[in-house]
């Protein structure tokens, strides 16, 4: 393939301007087919560095070393018909998986099940968490208390003082109940100024609550605040203080200054 | 006639792209185009079925080069086509100027 260059040292130059001016109609067809032409070569220029690299590569042996001369047998040929994927599997709806929530039951869609999952556990950014948690606390513990009443003979009134947020404490073998508790307690280090805020002030109630909370409570209510909560530290589950001040010491929070000596 | 003075076109066009870099910058698009869009990739799929074919110690360049060339000229995609072409036309109308402007002055 040569680059026809030559030509043009033989033949007169041209007055591109004489041309323009003389014959307009025609010379705009020429010009078209002109930058066509142009076109081309650049594109044969292309190709013709192509296949040299091409030959280069086949000549020094790489296209073996790289195994691209071998066949691939046909059960791992790529394919590129519609409506299947590169292995051949035919696309279908089956990824969309349902799935059950765990808290309501109810059947969702795969894709529809994280933010359905915020509202539900009042967990979410928009979810009124707090709102929704005494709820879902109070019918909880209304149930429980049913169920401790029906098993043990107590006082039926005691459902009804249940709905209390300091009677979240007295189930304290409840895991369900006392990991959202947990959780919960998290969030509240973030900005939020219901009631329950006022309740239960940084170190005082927490410690307590820890205290009557029992042996199943996380490490991470007695480290006296937020300062993992904000960070989303996964709290280990030892219960001896001596750990427990040892990895408070090494958290160094400029936001929860306040909470970092522990007594 | 017409296809005369195109290619005499061509060629002026050519030197002088060549001349002031814009042929070099051009060329340059036109490989980047046609990386990105894959053309690359599947004229070095053909090259290697014909490699396969014919057998490694078989075959030369100009083998692969003439049994590929129809094939990839064709898949070009449009749009690199267009676009290339877009370039050069404006860069000739470019040319064009430039030179009536000489041709005034002088």
């Amino acid at each position: 393939m040569e680059v026809e260059d030559e030509d043009s040292t033989d033949q007169p130059q041209i007055q591109l301007g004489e041309l323009y001016s003389s014959k307009p109609a025609i010379h705009i067809e020429t010009l078209k087919i002109a930058c066509a032409q142009l076109m081309d070569m650049y594109i044969d220029e292309e190709f013709f560095n192509l296949g040299r690299e091409m030959g280069r590569s086949l000549r020094w042996g790489e296209l073996e070393a790289l195994g691209i001369l071998n066949e691939i047998p046909d059960e791992y040929q790529m394919v590129d018909t519609p409506g299947a994927d590169i292995f051949g599997n035919v696309l279908s709806k089956k990824y969309n998986f349902e799935c059950e929530c765990p808290k309501c039951h109810r059947t969702l869609a795969a894709s529809r099940f994280a933010p359905h999952l915020e509202k539900c556990m009042g967990m979410g950014r928009n979810s009124s968490r707090i709102a929704s948690r005494r709820l879902a606390a109070s019918s909880n513990n209304s149930n429980n208390n049913n169920n401790n009443s029906n098993n043990s003979s107590s006082d039926s009134k005691n459902a009804v003082h249940s709905t209390t947020v300091g009677s979240q404490n007295q189930n304290p073998l409840n895991g369900e109940l006392g990991s959202e508790d947990d959780h919960f307690e998290e969030d509240d280090d973030d900005e939020d100024w219901s009631l329950d805020r006022k309740k239960k002030t940084k170190k005082g109630n927490e410690k307590a609550a820890v205290k009557r909370k029992g042996p199943l409570s996380r490490v991470r209510n007695t480290d006296g605040v937020g300062s993992k909560g904000k960070r989303g530290a996964s709290p280990s589950v030892t219960d001896s203080p001596a750990s427990l001040s040892a990895m408070e010491n090494t958290i160094h929070d400029e936001d929860d200054a306040t909470h970092m000596s522990l007594p | 006639m017409e296809t005369k003075e195109a290619a005499e076109i061509r060629h002026l066009m050519n030197d002088v792209l060549t001349k002031n870099g814009e042929g070099a910058r051009l060329k340059d698009m036109l490989t980047r185009l046609l990386v990105e869009s894959g053309w690359k990739d599947e004229v070095n799929l053909m090259c290697r079925k014909v490699i396969q074919e014919r057998g490694v110690d078989n075959i030369t360049t100009d083998d692969i080069v003439n049994a590929v060339t129809p094939n990839a000229r064709a898949s070009v995609p449009a749009e690199v086509k267009k676009a290339l072409l877009e370039k050069i036309r404006a860069a000739l109308i470019k040319e064009l100027e430039d030179r009536e402007k000489e041709n005034g002055t002088q």
